[in-house]
């Protein structure tokens, strides 16, 4: 009977804990497993789902800058990524399909794409940031790695104010951190 | 303080860097998608060229802009890229975009790209936000300005810069050593040598030199006009010694350059050296100079010779109340000839027969001296001949005595002129000259000469040359007759 009760106490930890923990970090799949090392990529513009009409712009760059600092990514400059949606007709925001994306490797080198979409940007006293993030293959087309997280500026706050995140662009850096974080443990290592 | 010395840092990085970089206009999308911001941009750039970087502002770049009828500032495509290479002639193509910028909630938010317009490869991005957390210091002590916010921003995201992305960046200053003098080059232990180095530097000016000496170590350069000086103690130890010069430059680039300038030798063993004398003649167990004496120097070991002195001393003579005195000296620099020569002489001629001190001393090029002293007899001409000439029956006699001299005379010459210059006799022979008798009656108002001339064994010439003659008169004692003899 006290080896079920403690068994059960236990239990509810557990759980407790695992719970606390999934809805904060971000949910990351490995869909499929790439052939190669992905090292070159380009990062093609966010749709934007939000009425903030600059948030896929400031996290388009932010998350550029964090592919070369912390994937340590060769990231093709985004010149080259405008200058081919250009040339191809293609908005942003809309979506590549598999000629598109052989095209962009012929012409950029890149092993894969990284793209997504913003779903929800508040500012305001507590600012929030949902996004979801694909990486596909530029020779098959598949999503090897898909990536949905959503956080809040108080979801960082430790004690008092302290740690409370009030600016979205922090925001998004922080969570894009976590990502890499995430995505590293997954399989997607950089170029060195 | 981080802050202040992450800037600090970017500020020396920023001196060591010499590529030429364009520094766009910022897009602003705190304000919208096509917001622009030149002041931060132009701070940015301010700072760069301040410290050395040769920039080519944003104000520069948006008439090239303008001019291609490009729109956009936030991205750069490779046909653009390498228009800016050509036309601005940079090398790199800084990027920004400010995320947030509210002077009144105090919120900031900067990312920053650096492409190489080369290969149109993009090296490098940074960010830094601040909000106005950021704004209270601990424990809400003071605050701080929107001017010392953005300072510490553009402070923050530069010194984001990872070392290998610095070093293919920066052109790393260059040094070299245009010349150097080390005084002295051979020295002795604990003697202060002093080494100067002029340094050429392209570049960022260092912040530490030092020069590195072998078996002494690291020794701070201090700076006297065009060149770097430093002194220390040679050590006890004899040898080559290395001296470097090490060049730092502190900060976020970190770099040491080591350039092998020069060496120097710390020597503290005399050149030792035997004197042999050549031509000497050992009488008596004397070393005796009848002619001339051959020195000839020889070393233990082998080894360049700063300088010299050969010093001839006459002993003096006791007897005669003379003193010891120089009666020779003479220095030179550079290397000693393969041996010296001293035919007796001194500036004023030919010296006097006696004994004499030969002294030579060399100094090799770590002044240590050694000295050799080596006494002689000098007898170099005969000094005291008497001649007397007797008339005799059958002619005149001459007698000829050499007194304390203690060479052999190894041949004569006699001869007999009339006052006329014609010369009745010679003769010749060898050895002193004795019981020479010439078949002449001097007659009374009739003048006669004799030469003599004397060689010893040694050559040495002594020579009296057309002398009148005058006949010595010796007293004849006449034998007393014995008496008369009975003649039976």
């Amino acid at each position: 009977m006290i080896f079920r009760l403690r068994e059960g106490v236990l239990s509810l930890v557990c759980v407790s804990i695992l719970v606390g923990c999934a809805g904060r970090l971000p949910r990351v799949e490995a869909l499929n497993t790439p052939k190669e090392r992905v090292c070159r990529v380009a990062l093609i513009p966010f749709k934007n789902e939000t009425s903030n009409p600059v948030i896929s712009r400031v996290f388009y760059r932010i998350l550029l800058s964090k592919l070369v600092t912390e994937a340590k990514l060769d990231v093709v400059e985004e010149g080259a990524v405008r200058s081919f949606m250009m040339y191809e007709y293609i908005l942003p925001g809309s979506s590549f399909n598999l000629d598109m994306l052989r095209l962009l490797r012929r012409r950029t080198g890149v092993q894969a794409v990284i793209g997504g979409r913003i779903l929800e940007a508040t500012e305001g006293k507590n600012v929030k940031l949902s996004f979801f993030m694909w990486v596909r293959d530029t020779k098959t087309g598949r999503v090897l790695w898909s990536v949905y997280h959503s956080r809040t500026g108080e979801d960082y706050q430790k004690i008092l104010h302290f740690g409370k995140i009030s600016i979205l662009s922090r925001l998004a850096d922080r969570m894009l951190d976590e990502v890499i974080r995430r995505l590293k443990q997954k399989g997607f290592k950089g170029c060195y | 303080m981080r802050k202040a010395f992450g800037l600090l840092l970017i500020l020396v990085w920023a001196g060591v860097v010499c590529a030429q970089i364009a520094v766009f206009p910022f897009e602003d999308l705190s304000r919208d998608l096509n917001g622009v911001n030149i002041k931060v941009s132009r701070i940015i750039a301010h700072r760069l060229e301040e410290q050395g970087f040769s920039v080519v502002g944003p104000d520069e770049v948006i008439k090239f802009l303008s001019k291609h009828h490009i729109m956009w500032v936030g991205w750069v495509d490779k046909v653009t890229a390498d228009r800016i290479k050509r036309e601005l002639g940079v090398q790199y193509i800084l990027l920004g975009s400010i995320l947030e910028f509210d002077t009144q909630r105090f919120r900031f938010g900067l990312v920053l790209r650096m492409v190489d317009a080369e290969d149109y490869k993009l090296i490098w991005a940074g960010r830094a936000f601040f909000s106005d957390e950021d704004k209270i210091t601990f424990l809400g002590l003071g605050e701080k300005s929107w001017d010392f916010f953005l300072s510490s921003a553009v402070g923050k995201v530069l010194s984001n810069i990872p070392q290998e992305v610095l070093r293919n960046l920066a052109k790393a200053p260059v040094v070299d050593v245009a010349r150097v003098v080390v005084t002295p080059r051979y020295a002795r232990p604990g003697e202060n040598v002093v080494c100067k180095a002029k340094v050429e530097i392209s570049g960022a000016e260092p912040e530490k030199i030092f020069f590195v000496v072998d078996r002494v170590g690291r020794i701070p350069a201090r700076k006297e006009g065009d060149f770097y000086t430093a002194d220390w103690t040679a050590p006890a130890e004899e040898g080559r010694f290395g001296v470097s010069l090490e060049v730092w430059w502190d900060g976020a680039f970190s770099t040491k350059k080591r350039l092998f300038i020069t060496t120097y030798y710390v020597d503290s063993t005399p050149p030792v050296f035997r004197m042999k004398l050549l031509g000497v003649k050992n009488i008596n167990g004397e070393p005796v100079v009848a002619r001339y004496v051959k020195i000839v120097p020889v070393f233990e070991k082998k080894e360049p010779v700063k300088r010299w002195s050969f010093k001839i001393t006459y002993k003096g003579d006791e007897e005669k109340g003379e003193e010891a005195r120089t009666v020779l000296f003479y220095s030179n620099m550079g290397d000693l000839p393969p041996w010296l020569v001293w035919r007796g002489k001194s500036a004023s001629g030919l010296l006097k027969n006696g004994r004499y001190e030969i002294e030579l001393t060399v100094w090799d090029r770590a002044d240590n001296s050694y000295t050799v002293r080596k006494e002689v007899v000098l007898v170099r001409r005969i000094e005291s001949v008497d001649v007397k000439a007797y008339k005799e029956e059958n002619g005149v006699r001459f007698e000829v005595r050499v007194e304390n001299y203690p060479l052999a005379i190894s041949s004569w010459r006699l001869a007999l002129w009339s006052d006329d210059g014609a010369v009745f006799y010679e003769r010749e022979g060898s050895g002193v000259p004795k019981d020479v008798v010439f078949p002449v009656n001097p007659e009374k108002g009739r003048k006669l000469y004799y030469s003599l001339e004397l060689v010893d064994e040694a050559g040495n010439r002594w020579k009296l040359d057309k002398r009148p003659l005058v006949i010595t008169r010796v007293k004849i004692k006449k034998k007393k007759e014995s008496g008369w003899v009975d003649d039976f």
